[in-house]
C-alpha cells in the first residue's frame, strides 16, 4: 500500500508556506515561459448545479473492528448500523460486511466495507481510487484544534494545518480552506478543514467577474 | 576578533534554519486551551479522486450534473502540484469552492479497490428522471435503487460508473 504523500513530501510540505520556496519549485517552468496562474482557471461560480451535497463515501477496509475503533476514537464518529455478509453489489462472487458511521451533524456519512474474495480471503485495499475525502469541522472550530486532537491521540499529521490560498501562511493552492490531513488505518487520506471559500464570498470580492477576467 | 569561517558558516545556516522554522510555524498553537473540548468533524464535504483524463471527466460530470468548474491547479501554476507530480480540477455544486475534484497523476494506476464509491444528493426540485435521461442519452448503463441498503430511507436512487469506473450513487433530495 503506497501513501498519497511520501514521508519526504510530508516533511517538505510546510516549506510551501514560503513564497520563495514555491517560486524556486516553479523556477523551471518560469524560465521556460510556461508559468501560469491558478487564477486564470479560477472561475467564479455563478450557477447552481443539479447536486446539493456529497452524502456519503463507501470505503473499503481490511478490518472492520479496527477501523470502527479508529473512527470512533479519532474523529468522534458513531456506528449506527451494520450489515452483512451481503453479496457485493457489483462484483459477482464477492461478499461484504458493512458498518455505517454518523458524523456529528450528518447521518450515515461514512460506510466502512470489508470485502471478501470468492476464496473468502479479505480483499486488500489500494490507494489508487481517491486522493482524499474531506470532512468539514463545525462552525467556530479550527484545523489547528483538530491538529491538537491528533497530537494528543498520537495520530500522525501528514500535511498541515495550512491554508489553501496565496495569502501569508498559505500554500498557494485553491479553496481558502484551512486544513489538516491524516491517514486512517488502511491508508485512506482524510482532510479536516474549516472556512472553505464560498461562491457568496467570491461575489462579494469580485462581483460577476470570472477568474480569467481578473488576471 | 576574527570568527573562524566554519563557525560563521554554521551560524549563518543556523540563523537561516531558525528563520524558516519561524516562517513555517503553525499560525495558532497546536494545543487545547484549558477547559476546551476537542473538536470532531461535522459532516462529509468533498471528495478528490483519481481520473485518467481530466477533460473527459470534466465533460462527463458537467454534462450530467451541470457542475461548475471552479479551479485548475497544475504543475505550471502550483508548487504543491509540481512536488506531487499531479494536476487537479476543482468543481463546485454551486455554494462551496469545491465539492468534487479530479486528480491526474501519471504515477497512479487508477483502480476502484480503495472505495466502493460515493453518494451525491440532488438539489431540491431536481428530478432523478432528468439524470436518467442524461445517462440514457450518453448510453451509460445504470442500476435503479441503492448500492447498499439504507434503513428508513425511502428516497429514489440510482447508481452507475463514471469513465474511470468510479461508482456514483445519486439520490433524490431529502423530502421536507
Amino acid at each position: 500500500m503506497s501513501e498519497q504523500l511520501s514521508p519526504l513530501q510530508s516533511r517538505m510540505s510546510p516549506l510551501l508556506k514560503l513564497k520563495l520556496f514555491r517560486r524556486l519549485v516553479l523556477l523551471p517552468v518560469t524560465l521556460r515561459g510556461q508559468r501560469t496562474s491558478n487564477k486564470t482557471e479560477d472561475y467564479g461560480v455563478f450557477k447552481a448545479s443539479r447536486l446539493s451535497h456529497l452524502e456519503r463515501v463507501m470505503i473499503y477496509v481490511t478490518d472492520l473492528q479496527r477501523s470502527r475503533a479508529w473512527y470512533e476514537r479519532v474523529i468522534g464518529a458513531t456506528c449506527t448500523a451494520r450489515s452483512g455478509p451481503l453479496p457485493h453489489p457489483t462484483m459477482p462472487g464477492q461478499t461484504i460486511c458493512t458498518l455505517t458511521l454518523d458524523l456529528a451533524e450528518q447521518r450515515g456519512s461514512i460506510v466502512l466495507i470489508q470485502r471478501m474474495e470468492v476464496n473468502e480471503k479479505i480483499a486488500p485495499v489500494s490507494s489508487n481510487s481517491h486522493f482524499h475525502y474531506a470532512l468539514e469541522l463545525p462552525r467556530g472550530r479550527t484545523a489547528f484544534e483538530m491538529s491538537a486532537r491528533f497530537i494528543a491521540l498520537g495520530q500522525r499529521i501528514v500535511y498541515g494545518p495550512i491554508e489553501h490560498g496565496s495569502g501569508p501562511g498559505g500554500d498557494g493552492e485553491s479553496g481558502g480552506n484551512v486544513a489538516v490531513y491524516t491517514y486512517d488505518p488502511d491508508g485512506h487520506y482524510i482532510e479536516f478543514f474549516q472556512d472553505m471559500d464560498t461562491t457568496g464570498n467570491y461575489r462579494q470580492r469580485y462581483g460577476q467577474r470570472k477568474g480569467s477576467e481578473r488576471v | 576578533m576574527r570568527i573562524p569561517r566554519p563557525l560563521l558558516v554554521l551560524g549563518v545556516l543556523g540563523a537561516g534554519f531558525a528563520v524558516v522554522r519561524w516562517q513555517v510555524r503553525p499560525a495558532e498553537p497546536l494545543a487545547f486551551k484549558p477547559g476546551q473540548d476537542a473538536p470532531v468533524p461535522a459532516r462529509l464535504q468533498h471528495a478528490v479522486y483519481y481520473v485518467r483524463d481530466l477533460d473527459r471527466s470534466r465533460q462527463f460530470y458537467q454534462e450530467l450534473f451541470d457542475l461548475q468548474f471552479s479551479a485548475r491547479n497544475h504543475q505550471e501554476s502550483s508548487a504543491a502540484m509540481r512536488l506531487a507530480g499531479q494536476n487537479m480540477m476543482f468543481f463546485s455544486f454551486g455554494e462551496m469552492h469545491h465539492d468534487l475534484c479530479f486528480v491526474l497523476n501519471p504515477g497512479v494506476r487508477v483502480d476502484n479497490e480503495a472505495w466502493l464509491g460515493f453518494t451525491v444528493a440532488l438539489r431540491l426540485g431536481q428530478p432523478l428522471e432528468a439524470i436518467r435521461e442524461r445517462l440514457r442519452a450518453r448510453q451509460v448503463k445504470f442500476t435503479e435503487g441503492r448500492v447498499l441498503p439504507v434503513p428508513h430511507d425511502a428516497r429514489e436512487a440510482l447508481f452507475f460508473r463514471d469513465p474511470d469506473g468510479h461508482l456514483i450513487e445519486v439520490v433524490e433530495a431529502a423530502h421536507v
